[in-house]
């Protein structure tokens, strides 16, 4: 049997890669219409003409110079685990910037096959492409697809099985001016010397990158070879030295620009035949004039995202109350069935007011989820970026800190874990460390349940209103601790932004609905497995140790005494009844494991307004937030005696005396901003590569969440008092 | 010649301009004809400039010349942001600088 083979699916930001890679391996990664979604490899498999094909899909880069930690994965990948093909994914309609790429690797001499992707975008903006002609330019097979459709897909992998068969091509030779041509034949026999990189490098890539000043490079030359190295080294800086005083630019503009003339001669042979005129602007970028504009542009914008949050809360409200009824039927009908006991009380409590409190949100999720996807397929979320970029540099973070903070839930919904790992673009390590700081204070996904609870409980009139409100809160608190953080802690410059802006597309309703449905059921399939596991444990703490028999004996004894002096009077009897049952619940709460914790932390947290049920699940909240709700769930159902009157945790908590809209904005206020859960907080020590600052997240973030919850109490106890 | 008449999107970006600023933009850009180079974050919008140079730490001068914004390459500035960054067209693709990135661009009319 043959082997299996491996191909590497590289190329710029947004050309369409991870669209083929799903097309090709049937997975559903996320792809999204703006640069840097994908950061680190992705692998899948196929099989075509009975051939195994092992699928990479590596992050976009513009160049194979290690100027981003996605251009040093994509090049560490192709040099140390040498794929047998490369498939450079091009966007047709944008050649021109993306062909340097494809020059990179001609001249790194790795096996190659141009996709010439979008080529139906390219033939309604008046751009044909003769693929033959481009394929016997550049020496190397050139097929056009579709990767949205799969179209051309199959003679895509023909021609990688073809190139795979033959032999390994030489490097291309690409010439650079007489100054880099000169230096390059100088360098020649010190490259030599430096066997350990020539035995994976090609020797004029090595020279070209030590002239490019390639960080990754000259650092391996240097230490592998310091006396050839420093040699290198000076003829680089003296040609460096003479192109700034003679043409002032560094050398690696003029081999950028060789590259850019080559493409050029390669385009205009024949390869590509415009019917409009060059200059024509699409239609791209007439939107942008408008929608980036300086005026219209952030009213635009701030439309779109109330016109999401009303779309969200609108038309969810429906199927939410559907859900919530058949949870309130299903805990009833437990309880009409099964026998009393702990296994009837875990179902009840733990199970379907855990998990139930959870999935109760789902229909929001998705609708959220669903506008998410719309903005994103679009190519909106990236001029939403642009126009932040501004007020992100005036807090003293990067451009690059938007799309963190957008992945984050900057439009609620979202999660930190991948923000966290998104801010891995972001090339200065203070700017890096102040946006995986700050992003968790975005509302995810996980606190959404908990937002959409408390305001539906005690704010219903103007939900969208306040879930609106309560980003932009998150955003301000967000951003100014970012400040407080490059102004203490993390000071330094800022580093410049530059990001390439994908064109708007129609996105489609099949890309749409596995965007929305995915994001879903990771959030379903977290409440059934994580989430339920949490909730049970949470519900063991809060039942477990059970009271003592004296205690137990004492409620038995007030119960007939009650049977004994109310013989006559039914309803008195029911009632009082009803009281003690109520008393021996809270009084277990209390006894139990939760309930001492919760306890324990009111001393503290009742001057915030927050009370020792809560306590209990915003400690839970520190395993995963949606544990809170799921926790409330639980807490405030263990009083509850009538079945007959089951009702949703957003009633109980509005008649509860402890509650009150005051209390609800300090709850909320804490919740939005304490402790990242205990992923994040992982993936921050990974991401900064110092549990110290994961501890650090932890601490402020909570120390801070609960001065401005205090701080909210106090001040609207005041202003409004019981 | 590109860049003298404007299509119907401009005339509506146009309109929706702040006036004020608008003319005073115009204003300066009639001044810089007879400069050289001028940074991209000064210059007017919708018009086309060739790069006389980018300047910057070495980094972002190569990381620019890769995206195709290095000495001699033609641009267009489609849009300005809130601030002195903006939105160009170069090589097919539209890139965002900030107002750092913009300033170290010197352009002059094409």
């Amino acid at each position: 049997m043959e082997p299996v083979l491996t191909i590497a699916l590289a190329g710029n930001p947004n050309a369409g890669k991870t669209t083929l890679f799903n097309h090709l391996t049937g997975a559903r990664q996320h792809v999204g219409n703006y640069p840097g979604i994908t950061v680190e490899q992705k692998e899948g498999c196929c099989l075509h003409q009975g051939r195994g094909v092992r699928v990479v899909d590596l992050p976009g880069t513009y160049s194979l110079t290690a100027y981003s930690v996605e251009e040093l994965v994509a090049r560490d990948f192709l040099v140390n685990e040498q794929p047998d093909v490369v498939v450079d994914v091009v966007d047709a309609s944008n050649l021109e910037r993306n062909l340097y790429l494809s020059c990179q690797f001609l001249e790194l001499g790795v096996p190659l096959v141009i996709a010439l992707n979008m080529i139906d975008v390219a033939e309604k903006r008046g751009v044909t492409i003769d693929a033959e002609a481009l394929s016997s330019r550049l020496g190397v097979p050139v097929v056009p697809i579709i990767a949205r459709s799969g179209k051309g897909v199959d003679r895509l992998l023909d021609a990688v099985l073809a190139t795979a068969a033959s032999a390994r091509p030489h490097p291309v030779f690409l010439r650079y001016g007489s100054d880099i041509d000169q230096a390059l034949t100088d360098m020649t026999d010190d490259i030599a010397a430096c066997t350990e990189l020539t035995a994976v490098y090609p020797q004029r890539w090595l020279g070209v990158k030590l002239l490019e000043n390639d960080e990754q490079i000259v650092r391996k030359t240097l230490e592998a070879h310091p006396e050839a190295g420093k040699k290198l080294i000076a003829r680089c800086e003296s040609v460096g030295q003479h192109l700034q005083h003679t043409l002032g630019v560094y050398p690696e503009a003029v081999i950028a620009d060789h590259r850019y003339g080559y493409i050029k001669s390669i385009i205009h042979q024949g390869v590509v035949h415009r019917k409009f005129v060059a200059d024509r602007l699409y239609a791209s970028d007439k939107i942008d004039k408008v929608v980036t504009h300086r005026i219209l542009g952030p009213l635009i914008m701030a439309g779109v995202l109330y016109c999401l949050y009303t779309f969200t809360f609108s038309y969810s409200s429906v199927p939410v109350e559907w859900l919530e009824k058949f949870f309130a039927l299903l805990s009833t009908g437990v309880d009409t069935l099964l026998p009393d006991g702990p296994f009837k009380s875990m179902l009840i409590s733990g199970v379907i007011d855990g998990v139930g409190g959870v999935l109760g949100f789902v229909p929001i999720i998705m609708f959220m989820f669903f506008g998410i996807a719309l903005l994103e397929d679009s190519g909106y979320l990236a001029r939403v970026a642009f126009m932040m970029d501004r007020i992100f540099h005036f807090f003293g973070l990067h451009g690059s800190s938007v799309m963190p903070f957008i992945i984050s839930g900057g439009i609620a919904g979202g999660c930190a874990v991948p923000g966290v790992m998104a801010a891995r673009t972001l090339r200065s390590p203070k700017e890096r460390l102040a946006t995986l700081l700050t992003v968790p204070f975005m509302n995810c996904g996980a606190k959404l349940p908990v937002l959409t609870l408390l305001i539906g409980a005690f704010f219903s009139a103007h939900q969208a209103r306040y879930m609106f409100l309560s980003t932009l809160a998150a955003w301000l608190i967000a951003l100014c601790v970012a400040k407080l953080l490059r102004l203490t802690l993390l000071k330094g410059a800022s580093t410049p932004f530059v990001m390439e802006l994908p064109p708007y597309r129609f996105p489609t309703l099949k890309g749409l609905f596995i965007h929305t449905w995915e994001r879903t059921w990771q959030y379903i399939k977290k409440a059934g497995t994580v989430i339920l596991g949490i909730s049970i444990l949470i519900w063991a703490m809060m039942t477990y140790p059970e009271l003592p028999e004296a205690r137990v004996a004492h409620y038995d004894s007030l119960r007939q005494e009650a049977r004994q002096t109310l013989a006559v009077d039914t309803e008195g009897l029911a009632a009082a009844l009803a009281k003690i049952d109520t008393d021996k619940a809270q009084d277990g709460l209390r006894h139990s494991i939760g309930g001492r914790i919760g306890l324990a932390l009111e001393g503290v947290s009742r001057y915030a307004g927050i009370d020792w049920r809560t306590n209990i699940a915003l400690v839970g909240g520190f395993a995963a937030k949606e544990v809170i709700v799921s926790t409330l769930g639980t807490a405030y159902s263990l009083g509850e005696v009538d079945p007959e009157e089951t009702t949703s945790l957003q009633e109980r908590l509005d008649k509860d005396p402890n509650w009150n809209p005051v209390v609800a904005l300090a709850v909320l206020a804490f919740i939005m901003f304490y402790s990242p859960c205990f992923v994040t907080v992982v993936c921050i020590a990974r991401e900064s590569g110092s549990w110290k600052w994961a501890a650090f997240s932890m601490l402020f973030n909570t120390v801070f969440a609960f001065i401005l919850a205090v701080a909210i109490y106090q001040i609207g106890i005041l202003l409004y008092p019981r | 010649m590109p860049g003298t008449r404007m299509d119907q999107s401009e005339i509506f970006c146009h309109f929706f301009s702040d006036i004020q600023a608008l003319c005073r933009r115009r204003r300066q850009c009639g001044k810089r004809t007879d400069q050289t180079a001028t940074p991209l974050s000064e210059s007017c919008c919708h018009s086309r400039m060739r790069v006389c140079a980018v300047t910057g730490d070495r980094q972002t001068c190569a990381r620019m010349a890769a995206l195709g914004v290095l000495p001699g390459s033609e641009l267009e500035l489609l849009c300005k942001g809130g601030g002195r960054h903006c939105m160009i067209k170069v090589n097919g693709g539209t890139i965002s600088l900030d107002e750092s990135a913009a300033a170290a661009v010197l352009v002059a009319p094409a």
